[in-house]
């Protein structure tokens, strides 16, 4: 019957096509698997972006996160545990986020296609970890306008003295990492560094954009 | 007494007057005419005929043929310009002012380019024939939709409009209003001498009409607009490089000719994400033909059958490479019918443009096939290295390396050889069929044109006469076959008969009819054949002959003899009754893992489809292995059948659900009748109802080749008692062919309509007033226009006025055809989804890229069309009764081997509505109509057949109205509809259901402050119809579940319910016994034109998810399953002082949880704006760099927003 038949096709097809998919993504996931070493490595500073479609744009959300330990943690925890429940609250969360932000911050810069941009909102917050521990981050979120590509350079200024940031950047569909940028270039991590800014190509990949409309195969 | 010598002169002067009569003939011209009809007398008539003064008429002395004007179409199609009419000239023809005499019962023929219709702007006489030449009717149009979902894909594959700068865009439907860049004209002709219509269809990329460029600008031919080299200052600002100025302000710029690639870039964009090679791809370029039910479709080399070797077709070629499309091949497609007329449409070997089928071979992209050498050429050699390639070279590497061998890809997949004229049949749904034969080209310039010939040919009835045509027209060799059938009990000569020629092919590969005589004559190129003689019930053994280039055959042929039976069927009163008889085989034990269609008949010889019992094959067990071997029904009481002799055989007879049904066993001998008489007993009472059936379909409709009376008799048969005709947009009145059967006294009827559209769903119309002259009777066009408008039409068209007409939505969620479905009703609320919000990237791509669009389905502002403003849903409709609730979990997976591993795992709670991600997996009408009640809408729910054919299921669905009376004849319009408006109404397959609240009966509304109500079910049901359960819905939710165990026949249930609120209540009871062989299993299943679309899509990857063995069936035995309107109740006594005694209980809000819908408590006020349900799931894609943070947490925002929630 007809439209057994078609069931019948779907299911041979789809059968074969999914085993090499599964094959390639085998493949693929080999390659991004990263040495067991990153995992453990415990890291002081990390950027984390997300860049998002959104309104015909893009919109490109940065946190920047620090972890103080030792003495500078204790004057912090001592200076914004304002009700002494060793521990913050909302308002004290906020406040100590305020107070670390630009520290956080430090010389952070992005770049979108040659042009320093400002970000649209910026947000702070502090917590406390334990009584020796307090992290803070930052939420920059950028807003480029009537665009689904850019090339974006993550940097920081190069009389910056402090360590280097571990680096991890995320795409939300239809958007893709550019070729350049790809998993190939990343599998072992990225350090964000004075003397090595981070540049990605950002754009619209289609099997990604038909897979989400429904229209592709896999 | 004449002499000898008086003999010679007279003679002599015989022969003179034959030289002048010979030479006075030759004196008459004899010529083709073109003309526009400008009375109704010029048109063609008959069953399927459409045409109208205005449209355009070919004929000569063999055909005559109708062109519709430009405008929508009158047929089942979009726009006009087709080939409506076609018919033989026949004597006695001379129409009047109703319409001609003719015997048209073709449907329609279009040109389509991929899945792209054309637009005529002008239709018009290019050569009326006056010249002795060809007779032409010209067409000119552009590329427009035929199914609106396909709109953007046409466009980016075939390039035909101005598409958006921003590729990506051009998948945007919504956003695609661009001018055309490639134009049509269809070529209509017809010779003095011709027995064909020749159909050429020219593509032209008509970008040259554009202006040129302004001084200093130059033209990008590839984007077809005009260029420079930098942005130039505008007022205050600088336009971009896709800009220039015009008056201080950047505007787009300037269009000029454009070299058009196919597919566009974007087209190619997609074809490359889906692993496509464009430069391989070619889109198909043929015709839409809808043949009509009244003609059985012949392929040479397969037969009858089409729709098996189509589904044949898809299995062999699964493995076949993209994109070369699955489907049938053949070279050409006839149409056959007992009324003697034939049709066939075949592809002119001698068109300009490469053939489709040939051209998919494996040569690279870029690369043709050259079919005497089988070598790949390309015109120019390659430079390679040091060295230029040969045509038949490849560079590698600064090598020259030779391409393989070409091979045709379908060749290699079918086995079949192809040729200039092979045809590939893709798609065949409900009536139509999609045959490619002509391919675009890659690229398109400025100017250029393509063009590819279609002949159809006019025969005789059988499949020989058009093939006599065909033959001449491919210029193939031909030898002359004659023969005889005669009857091989009795030797008399068998009028009617098929006999069919088989060659090297598994299927005949041509068909004769035999005439009043029992002879047959026509030609076959020579070879090796066999002849059958297929006369129902039976197919004779094949007997050998062969056939010489210009000699002649004569065959012999003995049709096998039937044995028959003569039945008499009479009530208690002994009264002869309209009735059915139905005979029941039982297959062979050993071939019980085989399908009957694999021994048992044969459908590519012609013969009937045999139902089977559905029930699974047991060899030890005959009762498990029983078909249906015909059925008829009788209008008088009395039937007579042929049944193949000295078989044993079960006759059924019944009447429908209200009476008993008797079975006797019968074997008959050759050529002798068997008298049976049988007493059918009256078992169901149903005081004060009549039993309604809404919903009917004849030959009127397209689909349908059954006769009024056929339809009449078959309908009165099953003890239907009100017959609403309800064609295809087309109006019919049932009452005039009640009256010629005598059966008034049985039966009433009213006027209807189904109100036909291709995509915004199916709408019922009654009573009616069917309009005196008018081609459809009154049926109206329907293209682009919204829901109100369409209901607004319907209502201006009743007996009774607009306030007595029901409009009903048939099968709401029936795919494509479906109104609920297309117009995207929530199956959760009722409610609409808002608009889609299609700024790009698209977040919701159903909604942008393949909706449903046009003025039919949304305003200008964007906002749905849909309207509430309807009467009826058509809540139980026999063709798709296994799927009246939305799809749920059922108590066991036992036995069901495909299920999701996730579902097996993590079952949903028995009874759950299943989800398939975040949607309903299967909406049921049922389901949706208790959203609408909960809505407030009080919307009527019937239950009908939508029978097509005396034998789908006729009286399996109907609808019991309270009208007061049993008497037919009292059954008028008016009071039906009183009835249905009061809702006191019952749907049902099988059961009578009865329903009282505190004594009020089914449609009121009840008060009862105190909220404690007495409910009480009555069940009555047939000795042969099973009831088990019975259910009790309040505000669409389950209240109760009890069994049933009938008791001669009866069934009583009370029960004393607590309510809060106000309240609907909605009874339903049903059995699991199938009701075989009375109603007939549904084993085919339907073709729909969604499967049509999915012919196309599904070798591109489209796929649907599935819950598999938990889908809803297409294919299934009809089991009893009754439901009551509602009974309303307020309990509150109009606590919200609105004026409205019942306050409707509102949406229930839920949520797609895993695998099952998950309710919650809260629900929404009428009016109250629903919001969205099933909220978006943010989906991330790529993430590299370091290791994840937090585990799978990947958006920095949700980070943000968690960070510090742990901490101390």
């Amino acid at each position: 019957m007809y439209a057994r038949s078609l069931s019948s096709l779907d299911a041979t097809r789809i059968d074969r096509i999914m085993r090499l998919i599964g094959l390639l993504l085998l493949v693929f996931s080999s390659i991004l698997v990263e040495p067991v070493s990153a995992h453990k490595a415990r890291t002081a500073r990390k950027v984390m972006a997300t860049i998002s479609p959104e309104l015909g744009g893009l919109r490109v959300d940065v946190i920047l996160w620090q972890h103080l330990a030792g003495v500078r943690s204790k004057r912090v925890l001592a200076q914004f545990d304002l009700d002494g429940s060793k521990s913050f609250d909302k308002t004290e969360a906020l406040l100590a986020g305020n107070q670390l932000s630009a520290e956080t911050i430090g010389t952070f810069v992005m770049v979108a296609n040659g042009r320093a941009l400002k970000p649209k909102t910026a947000r702070s917050k502090a917590a406390r970890v334990d009584a020796q521990t307090v992290e803070s981050m930052v939420l920059l979120s950028y807003y480029m306008p009537k665009t689904l590509s850019a090339n974006l350079v993550f940097k920081l200024h190069r009389d910056d003295k402090r360590h280097a940031r571990a680096f991890e950047v995320t795409t939300k569909m239809p958007l893709v990492l550019g070729s350049k940028t790809g998993p190939k270039s990343m599998r072992s991590g990225l350090k964000l560094t004075p003397q090595k800014p981070i540049g990605i190509q950002v754009e619209v990949d289609p099997v990604i954009w038909l897979r989400q409309l429904g229209l592709y195969p896999f | 007494m004449l002499t000898f010598s008086s003999q010679k002169t007279h003679l002599r002067l015989g022969f003179i007057l034959f030289l002048l009569l010979a030479w006075g003939c030759e004196a008459v011209e004899v010529k083709a005419t073109a003309k526009r009809v400008s009375t109704r007398t010029e048109l063609i008539g008959g069953p399927s005929a459409l045409g109208e003064v205005g449209d355009f008429i070919l004929q000569n002395r063999f055909i005559r043929a109708i062109v519709q004007d430009k405008g929508f179409s009158r047929g089942f199609g979009v726009h006009g310009g087709s080939l409506i009419d076609i018919d033989r000239v026949r004597a006695a023809e001379q129409g009047d002012s109703s319409g001609g005499r003719g015997f048209d019962q073709f449907g329609e023929l279009f040109p389509i380019a991929f899945l792209q219709a054309l637009v005529p702007e002008r239709v018009e006489i290019v050569n009326d024939g006056s010249d002795g030449g060809e007779a032409q009717v010209r067409l000119f149009g552009s590329g427009g939709d035929f199914f609106s979902l396909t709109k953007a894909l046409n466009q980016a594959i075939l390039n035909s409009h101005e598409l958006p700068e921003y590729e990506l865009d051009a998948l945007n439907a919504n956003g695609l209003n661009g001018s055309p860049t490639v134009g049509y004209d269809v070529t209509y002709g017809l010779k003095p001498d011709s027995r064909y219509i020749r159909i050429t269809v020219r593509m032209t990329n008509i970008t040259d009409k554009r202006t040129s460029c302004p001084d200093g600008w130059t033209c990008d031919s590839a984007k077809g607009v005009c260029d420079r080299d930098a942005g130039v200052a505008c007022g205050d600002t600088t336009c971009d490089e896709s800009e220039h100025c015009v008056d201080g302000a950047c505007a787009a710029l300037p269009l000029c000719p454009q070299v058009l690639d196919i597919p566009s870039r974007a087209g190619k964009l997609a074809l490359s994400a889906l692993s496509v090679d464009a430069a391989q791809f070619q889109a198909p370029l043929g015709m839409v033909i809808l043949f009509g039910a009244g003609n059985d479709v012949f392929a040479p080399g397969v037969g009858y059958g089409v729709r098996f070797a189509l589904d044949d077709a898809y299995l062999t070629g699964a493995g076949l490479p993209f994109p070369a499309l699955p489907g049938l091949l053949t070279r050409g497609l006839v149409s056959t019918s007992r009324n003697g007329i034939s049709y066939g449409l075949f592809s002119d070997p001698k068109s300009k443009t490469p053939n489709f089928v040939q051209n998919r071979t494996t040569c690279p992209g870029g690369w043709t096939c050259n079919f005497e050498s089988k070598a790949c050429e390309r015109f120019e050699g390659e430079e390679c290295g040091d060295s230029t390639c040969k045509a038949t070279e490849q560079c590698k590497e600064d090598q020259c390396v030779e391409i393989p061998p070409c091979e045709n890809l379908y060749e290699q997949a079918y086995g079949r050889p192809v040729g200039p004229d092979s045809m590939l049949v893709p798609f065949l749904a409900s009536a139509f069929t999609g045959v490619f034969y002509a391919q675009t080209p890659d690229r398109f310039e400025a100017g250029a044109s393509i063009e590819y010939t279609t002949l159809f040919v006019v025969g005789d009835g059988d499949a020989a006469s058009v093939m006599d045509v065909a033959y001449e027209l491919q210029e193939k060799e031909t030898g002359l076959l004659a023969g005889r059938v005669t009857d091989g009990f009795t030797a008399s000569p068998v009028a009617g008969a098929s006999v069919l020629i088989y060659g090297d092919e598994d299927g005949p590969v041509n068909q004769f009819f035999t005439d009043e005589t029992g002879r047959f004559k026509g030609t076959l190129p020579p070879g090796q054949y066999t002849a059958r003689v297929q006369h129902e019930p039976l197919l004779s053994d094949p007997v050998p002959f062969e056939l010489v280039a210009g000699e002649s055959e004569f065959l012999l042929l003995a049709a096998p003899t039937a044995g028959r039976v003569a039945v008499t069927v009479r009530d208690q009163t002994g009264r002869l009754l309209p009735a059915k008889v139905t005979v029941v085989g039982i297959t062979d034990a050993d071939k019980a893992m085989l399908h009957p269609r694999q021994y048992l008949f044969d459908v590519h010889a012609g013969e009937h489809w045999r139902t089977t019992d559905l029930v699974p094959d047991d060899p030890d067990k005959p009762e498990t292995r029983q078909y249906i071997e015909t059925s008829d029904y009788t209008d008088n009481g009395r039937v007579v059948l042929d049944l193949a002799p000295n078989t044993d055989w079960y006759l059924y007879i019944s009447r429908g659900i209200e009476y008993s049904v008797e079975r006797i066993k019968v074997n008959v001998d050759v050529g002798q009748t068997q008298q049976v008489a049988v007493v059918l007993n009256r078992e169901v009472e149903t005081p004060g109802y009549i039993g309604a059936d809404f919903h009917l379909h004849a030959r009127p409709s397209l689909d349908s080749n059954l006769s009024l009376p056929d339809r009449v008799r078959s309908v009165v048969g099953e003890g239907v008692e009100v017959l609403v005709s309800t064609d295809h947009n087309f109006v019919t009145d049932y009452q005039p062919t009640i009256t010629d059967l005598g059966l008034q006294n049985w039966a009433n009827s009213m006027v209807g309509l189904e109100l036909t559209t291709l995509e915004s769903g199916h709408f019922n119309g009654y009573p009616l007033i069917r309009e005196v002259g008018a081609m459809t009777k009154g049926a109206f066009e329907w293209s682009l226009q919204p829901p109100d408008t369409i209901f607004d039409t319907i209502r201006g068209m009743g007996e009774l006025g607009p306030d007595q007409t029901i409009v009903q939505i048939n099968h709401p969620r029936d795919t494509i055809l479906g109104y609920f479905e297309q117009y995207g009703v929530d199956p959760l609320t009722g409610g609409l989804p808002e608009p889609p919000d299609c700024t790009l990237p698209l977040t919701d791509p159903t909604g942008c890229i393949i909706p449903p669009n046009g003025s039919a389905f949304r305003t200008a502002d964007g906002l749905s069309t849909f309207s509430y403003n309807f009467n009826a849903i058509e809540v139980l409709n026999a063709s798709v009764a296994g799927r009246i609730h939305h799809a749920r979990m059922p108590a066991t997976l036992d036995g069901l081997n495909d299920v999701p591993e996730d579902l097996r795992n993590n079952p949903p709670e028995v009874g759950a509505i299943l989800c398939d991600g975040d949607s309903i997996a299967h909406a049921g009408t049922a389901d949706d109509w208790f959203n609408m009640l909960n809505l407030g809408h009080r919307y009527i729910g019937t239950g009908t057949s939508d029978s097509h054919d005396a034998e789908d299921h006729p009286g399996a669905g109907r609808t019991f109205v309270y009208i007061g009376s049993d008497d037919p004849g009292e059954a008028t319009s008016r009071v039906v509809i009183d009835g249905l408006q009061s809702r006191r109404a019952i749907m049902t397959t099988g059961p009578f259901l009865e329903m009282t609240i505190n004594d009020a009966h089914i449609g009121s509304t009840v008060s009862s402050p105190g909220g404690e109500v007495t409910l009480k079910i009555k069940v009555q049901a047939a000795s042969w119809v099973d009831v088990d359960e019975g259910i009790i819905w309040i505000n669409g939710q389950e209240h109760s579940r009890f069994p049933i165990q009938l008791n001669e026949g009866r069934f009583r249930y009370v029960e004393t319910i607590r309510l809060p609120k106000d309240s609907w209540v909605v009874a339903e009871v049903r059995g699991d016994k199938s009701m075989f062989p009375v109603y007939r299993p549904v084993d085919l299943p339907p073709v729909l034109i969604a499967d049509a679309i999915a012919s196309f899509a599904d070798v591109l990857g489209f796929n649907e998810a599935a819950l598999g063995d938990l889908q809803p069936k297409l294919i299934g035995q009809h089991k009893p399953v009754a439901l009551t309107n509602p009974i309303w109740i307020d309990i509150d006594g109009d606590a919200d002082n609105d004026g409205s005694v019942f306050e409707a209980p509102g949406p229930r809000a839920g949520r797609c949880e895993g695998f099952q819908v998950v309710y919650e408590k809260h629900r929404y006020l009428p009016g109250e704006p629903i919001p969205s349900l099933i909220p978006q799931k943010p989906t991330l894609t790529t993430s590299f760099g370091l290791p994840r943070f937090k585990g799978d947490i990947l958006d920095v925002r949700t980070v943000f927003e968690q960070f510090g929630r742990h901490a101390h």
